[in-house]
């Protein structure tokens, strides 16, 4: 996986930026609900507050009325035509504002009807003292027609008011909603944006401590494969140095002759696998995919370990199998012939090692397994791992190079496939890797099958 | 001081560079070598034989040179015996501490056969 930190920032990035951005709009459309709902409060405040003025103006026109009719002074006349000048502009704002309300309008009809009347009535009041003077405003006031006419104004400005007052009890509330809405959605944003802003950190510190693990293993192997290289390189030169000196005979001579071509064998055993795993995780390496049948893949590593085995006293089972594969036949044989070296490696003289192949689910399922010293359950992962056999002495005394199950695990990988190992401590092991079976199975006569020289046809369970 | 009847411990898990080592200082040097392949068989050699100084592989499978070389100096029997390491880091960092946990010398791997017990001879001042 190739995720670079700056990636990961970016990618971290542009998510907050869209998260914030949708919650940006929808904190947009909540608080302009809210300054919706706040403006509703404020017009229902406002006719409120007209209804309270008419009412007001009214009781004043009553008391300049009242005024001019006891003393008859032109002053309480001129207050009177200013109170009633002011009534109409009134109205009609309210007219305006309660325009959005039916029932308010049909009440604010009625308002004007009798605040009309109410006026047609006073200025009457005004005429009858000016031309028959206080007991004519009596005879006329006898009816009590105004005080009806006010009650009746009273009444619609009392319903009036209390259906705004019941608007404004629901706008109230409503706007209340609005402000918890709102709270939360911004919460939900602060919230959202820290979120955010978190994980791209951790993110981009997983991303760091990934890259930082990566460059300590590679010193560490860089340190490993050194010493691993200097071991043999040791032999070698202190032998050849010493046959070199003339100071040896010739049995002693053969001997170091000895260490030195097996010691340099063996470095190039190494180097050879240093560089397969190299190309094979680095990538460099391209599979070259043929359909191959897993039964004649098992049936030719266990011919190329036939020597190895004879010469460690262990023979070889190998069961028939029958599955396609769509795979590199040569490196797919070159992890059963690990396995088999491994397995043979550890086995004691005269035991066996069994090889099968079978179908399991939607893979060929390959399995070399041994009766030797087994591996211990914490060891299982790690046994896959460069140079990391279950004992550190196992390369010396086993002669492997240390990369062998690294090599496999890189080569059933690529292949898209699994590798893992059971069995008991002491009863031996069993490894297992699948590759997955080819999608379209061809007949066994076109499956290519590299001529093995001396390879002989293995039977069911033939042992070699 | 003479070079020779000089006894060598020479402590290494591995067999090629033990064999090596030990008949370089027999051939070269005439000196005589036990050879021990891991730290327990080399401790009680050195307790039985005590040899005149000890080769000791720093990196070893079961317990390490360092580990060995304190082992040998809680010995009433081994503690005064010289201990030189055979290591492939010869950095002086590495030097140092190997000389701080008490070694008498460093040797690098690999080694000049022809030389090795030169080198010996020279850093324990014999």
């Amino acid at each position: 996986m190739k995720r670079t930190v700056e990636k990961t920032v970016l990618t971290g990035f542009i998510i907050v930026l869209a998260l914030l951005g949708m919650v940006g709009v929808v904190s947009q459309r909540t608080i302009h609900g809210l300054i919706d709902d706040s403006q509703w409060v404020n017009h229902t405040h406002e006719v409120l507050e007209l209804l309270q003025r008419v009412s007001f103006q009214i009781t004043q026109a009553e008391a300049s009325v009242r005024g001019f009719v006891i003393t008859a002074n032109s002053g309480f006349e001129s207050q009177y035509a200013l109170d009633r000048s002011g009534i109409e502009p009134l109205l009609s704002e309210l007219k305006v504002k309660t325009s959005d309300n039916p029932s308010e309008q049909a009440k604010l009809l009625q308002l004007d009807s009798i605040v009309r009347e109410r006026f047609a009535g006073l200025d009457d009041a005004i005429q009858t003292r000016k031309v028959g003077g206080l007991p004519a405003v009596l005879a006329l006031s006898r009816n009590n027609r105004g005080l009806i006419l006010s009650a009746r104004i009273t009444t619609v400005i009392g319903e009036m008011r209390n259906e705004e007052n019941g608007l404004l009890a629901e706008r109230n509330q409503r706007e209340r909603e609005s402000s918890r809405r709102a709270f939360f959605v911004v919460l939900f944003a602060v919230m959202l944006g820290m979120t955010a802003v978190l994980a791209s950190v951790f993110l981009a510190f997983r991303d760091l401590t990934r890259r930082r693990e990566v460059d300590r293993l590679k010193s560490e192997f860089v340190s490993v494969v050194s010493h691993e290289l200097r071991t043999p390189l040791t032999s070698i030169y202190g032998s050849l140095g010493l046959l070199s000196s003339g100071l040896l005979g010739s049995e002693k001579g053969k001997r170091m002759l000895e260490i030195a071509v097996n010691n340099t064998d063996r470095l190039i055993r190494l180097l050879n696998d240093i560089l397969d795993i190299e190309k094979l995780e680095s990538g460099a390496t391209q599979l070259s995919r043929t359909l191959c049948d897993a039964g004649d893949l098992i049936r030719r590593s266990a011919e190329l370990m036939k020597a190895m085995a004879e010469e460690h006293k262990v023979t070889i089972q190998v069961s028939e199998a029958k599955a396609t594969i769509d795979a590199d036949c040569d490196r797919i044989l070159q992890c059963l012939t690990n396995l088999l070296s491994n397995a043979i490696k550890f086995s004691d003289p005269g035991s066996q090692v069994w090889i099968k192949a079978a179908v399991v689910g939607d893979d060929a399922q390959f399995e070399v397994a041994d009766r030797g010293r087994g591996i211990p359950t914490e060891k299982r992962e790690s046994i896959f791992e460069r140079f990391q056999q279950v004992d550190a002495s196992d390369s010396r005394r086993k002669s492997g190079t240390g990369l062998g199950l690294a090599i496999t695990r890189s080569i059933v990988l690529q292949h898209g496939g699994r590798i893992w190992v059971t069995g008991e401590l002491g009863k031996g092991s069993s490894f297992c890797f699948t590759i997955p079976l080819a999608t379209t199975p061809q007949d066994s006569g076109d499956l290519l099958k590299p001529p093995l020289v001396g390879m002989s046809k293995g039977e069911n369970g033939k042992a070699f | 001081m003479g070079r020779h009847s000089k006894h060598i411990l020479l402590i290494d898990d591995e067999d090629d560079i033990r064999e090596v080592a030990a008949m370089s200082l027999e051939t070269v040097a005439g000196w005589r070598v036990t050879c021990a392949r891991s730290c327990a068989e080399g401790v009680k050699l050195a307790e039985d034989a005590t040899p005149d100084a000890i080769l000791l592989d720093v990196m070893m499978p079961d317990q390490d040179g360092p580990q060995t070389l304190r082992l040998l100096r809680q010995n009433a029997k081994t503690k005064s015996i010289p201990v030189l390491f055979l290591t492939a880091k010869v950095q002086p960092v590495e030097r140092q501490r190997l000389k701080d946990i008490g070694a008498s010398g460093t040797l690098a791997k690999p080694f000049d056969p022809m030389k090795l017990a030169d080198e010996i001879a020279q850093t324990l001042g014999w």
